[in-house]
């Protein structure tokens, strides 16, 4: 794997580690979930700022390990462009499905956490798929 | 159904070889791609865009169809 790639690949695993313990708080396994919009958009904006924080120390040391490794060649191109076109209709098939929930009784809060979730599964689906189409012929 | 390789054979593997031995790693940094590229075209997993197939058959010195070639379905 390139450090292009490699990079990517470790950003889109620990954002979803983060996204696993906010929904383990959530499901309530441990430690508190936000309750009101204010904690919600609190805990999201702090995950947020700490991704791009992460971002970008990685993509400098990544930078630093060698000239181009940040930008991704043709082939690589290809992958990512096909991981994110099936995590793009993985998006829009989640959502219409949260749409369809969103009629029956549910908490402001509870859609929020649905389509957090949705978007962390496209996140993972496109992680999945990239990884598994990585050594395939393109 | 799993995706057949492209019918587009190479001599990269060959031409590297005879170019005193560049490793994939020189000839990735030459053409500005990956190691893992250069593997992937070697191996026929991948066909380069028209500008990467310029540039490997600029590093051997040779022209772009010394270098790949069609392969007719048979």
């Amino acid at each position: 794997m390139s450090p292009y790639l490699r990079t990517i690949a470790l950003l889109s695993v620990g954002l979803l580690a983060v996204f696993g313990w906010h929904f383990a708080t959530v499901l309530g396994f441990f430690g508190n979930a936000p309750e009101t919009r204010f904690d919600f958009f609190i805990r999201l904006g702090v995950i947020m700022i700490g991704f791009l924080v992460v971002s970008g120390i990685a993509a400098a040391v990544t930078a630093r390990h060698k000239e181009n490794a940040i930008m991704p060649d043709d082939r690589e191109a290809i992958i990512v462009l096909k991981a994110e076109r099936l995590g793009g209709l993985a998006l829009y098939a989640g959502l219409l499905i949260v749409l369809w929930f969103a009629f029956s009784p549910m908490t402001p809060m509870q859609i929020a956490n649905a389509i957090l979730a949705v978007v962390c599964a496209s996140e993972f689906i496109k992680l999945l798929y990239g990884m598994a189409i990585m050594n395939r012929p393109l | 159904m799993a995706k057949r390789s492209p019918p587009i054979s190479n001599r990269v593997r060959e031409l590297r070889e005879k170019n005193g031995q560049m490793s994939q790693a020189a000839l990735a940094d030459a053409i500005g791609v990956t190691r893992q590229t250069v593997i992937a075209i070697e191996q026929g997993r991948y066909s380069p865009s028209l500008e990467s197939a310029f540039r490997i058959a600029r590093v051997f010195g040779v022209g772009v169809e010394d270098v790949f070639g069609w392969e007719e379905a048979e």
